[in-house]
């Protein structure tokens, strides 16, 4: 972590995409700070850079300029194999859509990026298995734990990508629209598990959103346009109400049937 | 699961499928069994091989993208790829070994299975390389043919 407790840091990042004679600026200028345990939402519209940012966040692509600095270490001296390495210890990440292998089954996906980071000698596949199934059940999937992404629904597919990005406990999530495909219940369930993933292993989540039902629980919301990363107004409440009433339905006579 | 097994996976459950590439290493296999000749039957299978990996890596741009972000290295790329091959040679030769005793009453010698499987690795290897070297993020911002679920 850095000096000042911050997980990521982003000072006057600068993406630039060269099509030909012409160039794109898809970032300029981000600053922006993340801290362990912390939620920060980003909302833009599509084309805005939102996928660039969270690309360059997930050490999935270099900045053009600029300095980004991830658990007090600057990415930019870092070679091909170091920022693998680094992303492979700190970050999970949540695909937009999903990537979920077909020849796998759930448990099998969620237990993929162990296996890929070398981190399960024998005695372990066992206890990364367990672990696997445990984070599926807590996301409403112990029924399906077995099946291929082919026989699972679009929002069951998104909470095995969930589960996959949090298998190896990582201090950062980036997830890009995580909660598209999710119905309440569902939504429910993943939040409760990022809420404690944030209490008992001081994740911090950096999610791209457009979901209004996410944005209640997130830390911090910015907005980013054109490229340009800002604050989000003040214009919804931090968080939901923690006791909601459920409608209650009005209970109403029954009509009478002429005899 | 390790890294034989998911390419065993692949081959027999992924798509595109890989049938065409093993009935090539079946019937090369018949082929040197029944005493073709050795070059121009190798040359075909390398052929074979060396389409279907550019074939196979093309359609799977997204999930090797998708397995380098997760933190798949790009060797192991390479390795899962040519492990594919294998299994596609090897579940190529059996049935060619049997064609050949069938057709001719001999036993295609071992060196001559290992030749083929030879051949189908060094065809595959540069496609192979070459995807390992694919940019991650391209590849995963590429959209699905087709939605998983």
């Amino acid at each position: 972590m850095g000096k000042d407790g911050a997980l990521l840091r982003l000072a006057d990042i600068h993406k630039t995409y060269h099509h030909g004679l012409s160039s794109i600026h898809a970032l300029s200028g981000i600053d922006m700070q993340v801290d362990a345990g912390e939620m920060v939402a980003i909302c833009a519209p599509s084309g805005h850079g939102k996928t660039t940012l969270l690309n360059l966040i997930g050490l999935l692509e270099p900045a053009t300029a600029g300095c980004m600095t991830l658990d007090g270490i600057d990415v930019a001296t870092l070679g091909e194999r170091e920022r693998l390495a680094l992303r492979t210890r700190l970050i999970g990440p949540v695909f937009q859509c999903f990537r979920l292998l077909p020849v796998l089954s759930a448990r099998d996906n969620v237990v993929l990026p162990l296996l890929l980071q070398r981190r399960l000698a024998r005695p372990q596949a066992a206890e990364a298995r367990a672990y696997a199934t445990e984070l599926l059940a807590r996301l409403g999937l112990a029924a399906q734990v077995h099946q291929h992404p082919a026989r699972l629904d679009p929002g069951q597919c998104q909470r095995v990508a969930i589960a996959r990005a949090l298998v190896t406990r990582p201090r950062l999530v980036v997830a890009d629209e995580p909660t598209s495909r999710l119905d309440g219940s569902a939504l429910r369930m993943v939040l409760e598990l990022f809420a404690a993933c944030q209490r008992e292993q001081g994740t911090a989540f950096v999610i791209s959103t457009r979901d209004q039902r996410q944005l209640y629980r997130a830390s911090r919301t910015l907005q980013l346009s054109d490229g340009r990363l800002g604050q989000r107004p003040a214009d919804t409440p931090r968080r939901l109400p923690r006791h909601v009433p459920p409608p209650t339905p009005q209970a109403s006579p029954a009509p009478r049937v002429p005899a | 699961m390790n890294l034989a097994r998911l390419a065993l996976r692949t081959v027999l459950f992924g798509r595109p499928r890989a049938w065409l590439a093993m009935l090539a290493a079946a019937l090369v296999t018949a082929a040197l069994g029944c005493g073709a000749d050795r070059v121009p039957a190798l040359a075909i299978l390398a052929c074979v091989m060396a389409a279907h990996t550019v074939v196979q890596t093309l359609a799977r741009r997204r999930e090797l993208a998708s397995l380098r972000a997760l933190g798949m290295r790009r060797t192991v790329l390479v390795l899962m790829l040519e492990l594919e091959i294998l299994w596609i040679t090897c579940l190529g030769a059996l049935p060619g070994v049997g064609a050949a005793l069938l057709v001719s009453g001999t036993m295609p010698a071992l060196h001559e299975a290992a030749e083929v499987m030879g051949a189908g690795l060094l065809a595959a290897l540069v496609p192979a390389i070459r995807a390992a070297l694919g940019d991650v993020a391209q590849g995963l911002a590429l959209l699905p043919a087709r939605q998983e679920g």
